[in-house]
Protein backbone atom coordinates (compact mmCIF):
# COMPACT_ATOMS: atom_id res chain seq x y z
CA UNK A 1 0.00 0.00 0.00
CA UNK A 2 1.55 3.34 -1.00
CA UNK A 3 -1.30 5.76 -1.59
CA UNK A 4 -1.87 8.59 -0.83
CA UNK A 5 1.62 9.57 -1.98
CA UNK A 6 2.32 12.59 0.23
CA UNK A 7 1.36 11.17 3.67
CA UNK A 8 3.52 8.12 2.86
CA UNK A 9 6.36 10.57 2.04
CA UNK A 10 6.80 9.11 -1.44
CA UNK A 11 6.65 12.62 -2.91
CA UNK A 12 7.87 15.90 -1.43
CA UNK A 13 5.64 18.74 -0.26
CA UNK A 14 6.52 20.87 -3.32
CA UNK A 15 5.81 18.02 -5.76
CA UNK A 16 2.53 17.46 -3.93
CA UNK A 17 1.61 21.11 -4.53
CA UNK A 18 2.63 20.85 -8.19
CA UNK A 19 0.47 17.73 -8.57
CA UNK A 20 -2.41 19.63 -6.96
CA UNK A 21 -1.91 22.45 -9.47
CA UNK A 22 -1.86 20.02 -12.40
CA UNK A 23 -4.99 18.22 -11.17
CA UNK A 24 -6.66 21.59 -10.56
CA UNK A 25 -5.91 22.73 -14.12
CA UNK A 26 -7.23 19.39 -15.42
CA UNK A 27 -10.39 19.73 -13.33
CA UNK A 28 -10.88 23.29 -14.60
CA UNK A 29 -10.47 22.09 -18.18
CA UNK A 30 -13.12 19.39 -17.64
CA UNK A 31 -15.50 21.90 -16.03
CA UNK A 32 -15.05 24.30 -18.95
CA UNK A 33 -15.52 21.45 -21.46
CA UNK A 34 -18.75 20.51 -19.66
CA UNK A 35 -19.98 24.10 -20.06
CA UNK A 36 -19.70 24.95 -16.37
CA UNK A 37 -17.72 28.11 -17.06
CA UNK A 38 -20.94 29.78 -18.22
CA UNK A 39 -23.13 31.48 -15.61
CA UNK A 40 -26.32 30.88 -17.65
CA UNK A 41 -25.76 27.13 -17.54
CA UNK A 42 -25.11 27.25 -13.80
CA UNK A 43 -28.21 29.34 -13.11
CA UNK A 44 -30.17 26.84 -15.22
CA UNK A 45 -29.48 24.35 -12.46
CA UNK A 46 -31.29 26.49 -9.87
CA UNK A 47 -34.23 26.94 -12.26
CA UNK A 48 -34.23 23.13 -12.85
CA UNK A 49 -33.97 23.79 -16.59
CA UNK A 50 -30.44 22.52 -17.16
CA UNK A 51 -29.18 19.75 -14.88
CA UNK A 52 -25.61 19.66 -16.24
CA UNK A 53 -24.11 20.81 -12.90
CA UNK A 54 -25.88 18.06 -10.99
CA UNK A 55 -24.87 15.45 -13.58
CA UNK A 56 -21.21 16.53 -13.75
CA UNK A 57 -20.78 16.83 -9.98
CA UNK A 58 -22.63 13.63 -9.11
CA UNK A 59 -20.68 11.75 -11.81
CA UNK A 60 -17.46 13.08 -10.25
CA UNK A 61 -18.60 12.00 -6.78
CA UNK A 62 -19.60 8.51 -7.92
CA UNK A 63 -16.39 8.06 -9.93
CA UNK A 64 -14.19 9.17 -7.02
CA UNK A 65 -16.19 7.05 -4.55
CA UNK A 66 -15.92 3.88 -6.64
CA UNK A 67 -12.25 4.58 -7.40
CA UNK A 68 -11.43 4.98 -3.71
CA UNK A 69 -13.48 1.94 -2.74
CA UNK A 70 -11.77 -0.38 -5.23
CA UNK A 71 -8.29 1.05 -4.58
CA UNK A 72 -8.87 0.51 -0.88
CA UNK A 73 -10.23 -2.98 -1.45
CA UNK A 74 -7.13 -3.83 -3.48
CA UNK A 75 -4.92 -2.54 -0.68
CA UNK A 76 -3.38 0.27 -2.76
CA UNK A 77 -4.71 3.20 -0.77
CA UNK A 78 -5.04 3.80 2.95
CA UNK A 79 -8.29 5.75 3.40
CA UNK A 80 -7.32 6.54 6.98
CA UNK A 81 -4.69 8.94 5.61
CA UNK A 82 -7.04 10.98 3.44
CA UNK A 83 -7.68 14.41 4.86
CA UNK A 84 -11.28 14.78 5.99
CA UNK A 85 -12.32 18.09 7.51
CA UNK A 86 -14.10 18.10 10.84
CA UNK A 87 -17.87 18.65 10.82
CA UNK A 88 -19.34 21.79 12.42
CA UNK A 89 -23.06 21.39 11.78
CA UNK A 90 -24.54 24.86 12.40
CA UNK A 91 -21.75 26.99 10.86
CA UNK A 92 -21.51 24.66 7.85
CA UNK A 93 -25.27 24.89 7.35
CA UNK A 94 -25.16 28.68 7.44
CA UNK A 95 -22.02 28.74 5.26
CA UNK A 96 -23.73 26.43 2.75
CA UNK A 97 -26.76 28.72 2.59
CA UNK A 98 -24.56 31.80 2.04
CA UNK A 99 -22.56 29.99 -0.65
CA UNK A 100 -25.79 28.75 -2.30
CA UNK A 101 -27.31 32.24 -2.29
CA UNK A 102 -24.13 33.71 -3.78
CA UNK A 103 -24.06 30.91 -6.35
CA UNK A 104 -27.68 31.59 -7.39
CA UNK A 105 -27.18 35.37 -7.58
CA UNK A 106 -23.83 35.40 -9.36
CA UNK A 107 -24.16 32.21 -11.36
CA UNK A 108 -20.75 31.01 -10.21
CA UNK A 109 -19.30 29.03 -7.32
CA UNK A 110 -15.63 29.65 -6.36
CA UNK A 111 -14.31 26.89 -8.68
CA UNK A 112 -16.38 27.87 -11.72
CA UNK A 113 -15.51 31.54 -11.09
CA UNK A 114 -11.89 30.72 -11.85
CA UNK A 115 -12.93 28.57 -14.82
CA UNK A 116 -15.13 31.39 -16.19
CA UNK A 117 -12.36 33.93 -15.66
CA UNK A 118 -9.82 31.70 -17.42
CA UNK A 119 -12.12 31.58 -20.43
CA UNK A 120 -12.41 35.39 -20.46
CA UNK A 121 -15.85 36.00 -18.89
CA UNK A 122 -16.12 39.51 -17.40
CA UNK A 123 -18.87 38.52 -14.92
CA UNK A 124 -16.55 35.81 -13.58
CA UNK A 125 -13.87 38.45 -13.06
CA UNK A 126 -16.29 40.50 -10.92
CA UNK A 127 -17.12 37.34 -8.94
CA UNK A 128 -13.42 36.69 -8.45
CA UNK A 129 -12.96 40.18 -6.96
CA UNK A 130 -16.06 39.59 -4.79
CA UNK A 131 -14.59 36.32 -3.60
CA UNK A 132 -11.56 38.14 -2.22
CA UNK A 133 -13.68 40.88 -0.66
CA UNK A 134 -15.81 38.19 1.02
CA UNK A 135 -12.69 36.38 2.29
CA UNK A 136 -11.29 39.66 3.63
CA UNK A 137 -14.58 40.49 5.39
CA UNK A 138 -14.58 37.02 6.92
CA UNK A 139 -11.02 37.50 8.20
CA UNK A 140 -11.61 40.90 9.77
CA UNK A 141 -14.88 39.81 11.40
CA UNK A 142 -13.55 36.46 12.60
CA UNK A 143 -13.14 37.60 16.23
CA UNK A 144 -16.89 38.24 16.44
CA UNK A 145 -17.96 34.99 14.78
CA UNK A 146 -15.26 32.70 16.17
CA UNK A 147 -17.49 31.10 18.83
CA UNK A 148 -20.20 30.32 16.24
CA UNK A 149 -17.52 29.15 13.77
CA UNK A 150 -16.39 26.52 16.29
CA UNK A 151 -19.84 25.53 17.53
CA UNK A 152 -21.65 22.15 17.07
CA UNK A 153 -18.36 20.37 16.51
CA UNK A 154 -18.75 16.72 15.50
CA UNK A 155 -15.03 16.07 14.79
CA UNK A 156 -14.29 13.88 11.80
CA UNK A 157 -17.57 12.14 10.97
CA UNK A 158 -18.08 9.48 8.33
CA UNK A 159 -21.48 8.48 7.02
CA UNK A 160 -21.05 4.70 7.53
CA UNK A 161 -20.28 5.35 11.24
CA UNK A 162 -23.11 7.86 11.69
CA UNK A 163 -25.64 5.57 9.95
CA UNK A 164 -24.11 2.35 11.40
CA UNK A 165 -23.91 0.67 8.01
CA UNK A 166 -21.07 -0.90 6.04
CA UNK A 167 -19.17 1.30 3.56
CA UNK A 168 -20.17 -1.02 0.72
CA UNK A 169 -23.87 -0.61 1.60
CA UNK A 170 -23.48 3.17 1.56
CA UNK A 171 -21.69 3.01 -1.82
CA UNK A 172 -24.53 0.91 -3.24
CA UNK A 173 -27.18 3.27 -1.84
CA UNK A 174 -25.42 6.31 -3.32
CA UNK A 175 -25.27 4.56 -6.70
CA UNK A 176 -29.05 4.03 -6.51
CA UNK A 177 -29.50 7.73 -5.59
CA UNK A 178 -27.28 8.73 -8.54
CA UNK A 179 -29.19 6.55 -11.02
CA UNK A 180 -32.52 7.87 -9.75
CA UNK A 181 -31.14 11.43 -9.80
CA UNK A 182 -29.95 11.12 -13.39
CA UNK A 183 -33.35 9.74 -14.51
CA UNK A 184 -35.16 12.57 -12.71
CA UNK A 185 -32.78 15.14 -14.25
CA UNK A 186 -33.62 13.90 -17.75
CA UNK A 187 -37.32 14.17 -16.98
CA UNK A 188 -36.97 17.73 -15.64
CA UNK A 189 -34.92 18.78 -18.66
CA UNK A 190 -37.38 17.26 -21.14
CA UNK A 191 -40.19 19.29 -19.51
CA UNK A 192 -38.40 22.52 -20.53
CA UNK A 193 -37.47 21.47 -24.04
CA UNK B 1 -34.20 8.35 -20.66
CA UNK B 2 -31.56 8.31 -23.44
CA UNK B 3 -29.77 5.11 -24.43
CA UNK B 4 -26.44 6.44 -23.15
CA UNK B 5 -27.91 7.19 -19.76
CA UNK B 6 -29.61 3.79 -19.61
CA UNK B 7 -26.29 2.10 -20.35
CA UNK B 8 -24.58 4.17 -17.63
CA UNK B 9 -27.35 3.39 -15.14
CA UNK B 10 -27.08 -0.36 -15.80
CA UNK B 11 -23.26 -0.27 -15.56
CA UNK B 12 -23.42 1.67 -12.29
CA UNK B 13 -25.99 -0.72 -10.86
CA UNK B 14 -23.81 -3.72 -11.76
CA UNK B 15 -20.77 -2.03 -10.18
CA UNK B 16 -22.89 -1.42 -7.10
CA UNK B 17 -23.72 -5.11 -6.91
CA UNK B 18 -20.00 -5.95 -7.15
CA UNK B 19 -19.33 -3.52 -4.28
CA UNK B 20 -22.06 -5.15 -2.19
CA UNK B 21 -20.63 -8.59 -2.94
CA UNK B 22 -17.10 -7.51 -1.97
CA UNK B 23 -18.28 -6.06 1.34
CA UNK B 24 -15.77 -4.26 3.55
CA UNK B 25 -12.33 -3.48 2.23
CA UNK B 26 -9.93 -5.96 3.89
CA UNK B 27 -7.12 -3.43 4.13
CA UNK B 28 -9.06 -1.11 6.44
CA UNK B 29 -9.09 -1.30 10.20
CA UNK B 30 -7.21 -4.57 10.50
CA UNK B 31 -6.18 -4.49 14.15
CA UNK B 32 -4.88 -8.03 14.17
CA UNK B 33 -2.68 -8.37 11.08
CA UNK B 34 -1.20 -11.73 10.17
CA UNK B 35 2.41 -12.19 9.03
CA UNK B 36 3.93 -15.02 7.05
CA UNK B 37 7.03 -16.72 8.48
CA UNK B 38 9.21 -14.97 5.87
CA UNK B 39 7.75 -11.57 6.71
CA UNK B 40 8.23 -12.20 10.43
CA UNK B 41 11.81 -13.30 9.84
CA UNK B 42 12.51 -10.18 7.78
CA UNK B 43 10.93 -7.95 10.41
CA UNK B 44 12.86 -9.23 13.42
CA UNK B 45 16.19 -9.35 11.58
CA UNK B 46 15.92 -5.76 10.30
CA UNK B 47 17.58 -3.07 12.44
CA UNK B 48 15.25 -1.15 14.76
CA UNK B 49 15.32 2.61 14.04
CA UNK B 50 16.79 4.33 17.07
CA UNK B 51 17.04 7.93 18.18
CA UNK B 52 19.67 8.97 20.68
CA UNK B 53 18.72 10.89 23.82
CA UNK B 54 20.52 13.98 22.52
CA UNK B 55 18.77 13.83 19.14
CA UNK B 56 15.39 13.42 20.85
CA UNK B 57 16.12 16.31 23.21
CA UNK B 58 17.05 18.56 20.27
CA UNK B 59 13.87 17.53 18.44
CA UNK B 60 11.62 18.20 21.45
CA UNK B 61 13.36 21.49 22.19
CA UNK B 62 12.36 22.86 18.79
CA UNK B 63 8.69 22.66 19.91
CA UNK B 64 7.44 22.83 16.34
CA UNK B 65 6.65 19.22 15.53
CA UNK B 66 3.60 17.04 16.00
CA UNK B 67 4.62 13.70 17.48
CA UNK B 68 3.65 10.99 19.97
CA UNK B 69 6.18 10.33 22.72
CA UNK B 70 5.22 7.14 24.49
CA UNK B 71 6.42 6.15 27.95
CA UNK B 72 5.99 2.40 28.48
CA UNK B 73 7.23 2.24 32.09
CA UNK B 74 3.82 2.25 33.73
CA UNK B 75 2.36 4.73 36.20
CA UNK B 76 5.04 4.24 38.89
CA UNK B 77 7.83 6.12 37.10
CA UNK B 78 8.81 9.29 38.98
CA UNK B 79 10.21 11.34 36.13
CA UNK B 80 8.74 11.51 32.63
CA UNK B 81 10.18 13.11 29.54
CA UNK B 82 8.14 16.29 28.91
CA UNK B 83 5.17 15.81 26.52
CA UNK B 84 5.30 12.01 26.88
CA UNK B 85 2.16 9.96 27.49
CA UNK B 86 2.09 6.80 29.57
CA UNK B 87 0.74 3.73 27.81
CA UNK B 88 0.88 -0.02 27.98
CA UNK B 89 1.51 -1.97 24.77
CA UNK B 90 -2.19 -2.69 24.40
CA UNK B 91 -3.52 0.76 25.29
CA UNK B 92 -1.34 2.46 22.69
CA UNK B 93 -2.39 0.04 19.94
CA UNK B 94 -6.02 0.73 20.82
CA UNK B 95 -5.58 4.44 20.08
CA UNK B 96 -5.62 3.77 16.32
CA UNK B 97 -3.69 6.88 15.38
CA UNK B 98 -2.89 7.42 11.66
CA UNK B 99 -0.04 5.26 10.39
CA UNK B 100 1.98 8.26 9.18
CA UNK B 101 2.34 9.88 12.62
CA UNK B 102 5.77 10.31 14.16
CA UNK B 103 6.12 8.09 17.22
CA UNK B 104 8.96 7.87 19.74
CA UNK B 105 8.93 5.00 22.20
CA UNK B 106 10.84 4.59 25.41
CA UNK B 107 10.88 2.24 28.35
CA UNK B 108 13.33 1.77 31.21
CA UNK B 109 15.84 0.22 28.81
CA UNK B 110 14.95 -0.75 25.22
CA UNK B 111 13.09 -4.05 25.60
CA UNK B 112 9.43 -3.01 25.81
CA UNK B 113 9.89 -0.13 23.37
CA UNK B 114 11.34 -2.50 20.75
CA UNK B 115 8.44 -4.88 21.33
CA UNK B 116 5.91 -2.11 20.64
CA UNK B 117 7.97 -0.94 17.65
CA UNK B 118 7.58 -4.42 16.10
CA UNK B 119 3.83 -4.45 16.76
CA UNK B 120 3.46 -1.00 15.18
CA UNK B 121 5.66 -1.92 12.23
CA UNK B 122 3.43 -4.91 11.44
CA UNK B 123 0.45 -2.55 11.43
CA UNK B 124 2.06 -0.27 8.84
CA UNK B 125 3.45 2.54 11.04
CA UNK B 126 6.59 3.75 9.31
CA UNK B 127 7.76 6.73 11.38
CA UNK B 128 8.49 4.98 14.68
CA UNK B 129 11.77 5.29 16.56
CA UNK B 130 12.95 3.85 19.84
CA UNK B 131 14.91 5.96 22.33
CA UNK B 132 18.30 4.23 22.42
CA UNK B 133 19.04 3.18 25.99
CA UNK B 134 15.56 4.16 27.19
CA UNK B 135 14.85 6.38 30.18
CA UNK B 136 18.23 5.56 31.71
CA UNK B 137 20.03 7.03 28.69
CA UNK B 138 17.85 10.15 28.96
CA UNK B 139 18.87 10.59 32.60
CA UNK B 140 22.55 9.92 31.91
CA UNK B 141 22.85 12.05 28.78
CA UNK B 142 20.30 14.83 29.24
CA UNK B 143 19.30 15.28 32.88
CA UNK B 144 22.56 14.50 34.68
CA UNK B 145 25.32 14.13 32.13
CA UNK B 146 28.88 13.79 33.25
CA UNK B 147 30.90 16.62 31.66
CA UNK B 148 33.87 14.28 31.37
CA UNK B 149 31.92 12.16 28.85
CA UNK B 150 31.14 15.11 26.56
CA UNK B 151 33.37 16.47 23.82
CA UNK B 152 34.64 19.96 24.63
CA UNK B 153 33.15 21.47 21.47
CA UNK B 154 29.72 20.13 22.53
CA UNK B 155 29.80 21.29 26.15
CA UNK B 156 27.92 24.58 25.69
CA UNK B 157 25.26 22.98 23.51
CA UNK B 158 24.78 20.07 25.90
CA UNK B 159 24.59 22.39 28.90
CA UNK B 160 21.84 24.29 27.10
CA UNK B 161 19.96 21.02 26.41
CA UNK B 162 20.33 19.85 29.99
CA UNK B 163 19.20 23.21 31.37
CA UNK B 164 16.21 23.28 29.04
CA UNK B 165 14.95 19.95 30.38
CA UNK B 166 15.44 20.95 34.01
CA UNK B 167 18.65 19.00 34.67
CA UNK B 168 22.21 19.95 35.60
CA UNK B 169 25.68 18.62 34.88
CA UNK B 170 26.70 15.95 37.35
CA UNK B 171 29.29 17.30 39.77
CA UNK B 172 31.34 15.04 42.04
CA UNK B 173 29.80 14.96 45.52
CA UNK B 174 26.59 16.76 44.59
CA UNK B 175 23.31 15.57 43.08
CA UNK B 176 21.35 18.63 41.91
CA UNK B 177 17.56 18.55 42.06
CA UNK B 178 15.65 18.27 38.81
CA UNK B 179 13.46 21.21 37.86
CA UNK B 180 10.06 20.31 36.52
CA UNK B 181 9.45 21.84 33.09
CA UNK B 182 6.34 21.96 30.97
CA UNK B 183 6.53 21.83 27.21
CA UNK B 184 3.68 22.73 24.92
CA UNK B 185 2.83 19.94 22.52
CA UNK B 186 2.10 21.01 18.95
CA UNK B 187 -1.20 19.92 17.46
CA UNK B 188 -1.30 18.22 14.10
CA UNK B 189 -1.34 20.78 11.32
CA UNK B 190 -4.40 20.66 9.12
CA UNK B 191 -3.47 20.00 5.52
CA UNK B 192 -5.72 20.28 2.52
CA UNK B 193 -8.96 22.21 2.14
Amino acid sequence: MNLPLYPYEIISSSLNLLLGLAIGVGFGFVLESGGLGDARKLVGQFLLKDMAVFKVMFTAIITAMLGLFFLSWGGWINLQLLQVSDSYLAPQLVGGLILGAGFAIAGYCPGTTVVGMASGKIDALYCFVGLFIGSWLFSVSFTWIASFYRSTHLSESHLPDVLSIQTSTLVFLLILVAVAGFALSEKLESRHE
Amino acid sequence: MSNGLKLMAVSLFLLGLVVLYIGEAPSQGSSDPALSFDEYDELVSAPVPMISAVELAEYLMQQEHHYNLVDLRGMDAIYRIPTSETHSLGSFLDRKIPVNETIFLYSETDAQAVQLYLLLNIRGYFKVKVLAGGARAWTDQILRPNPADIEKSQLVHRQKLTGFFGGAFDQPGSRPELREIILEKQHKKHEGC
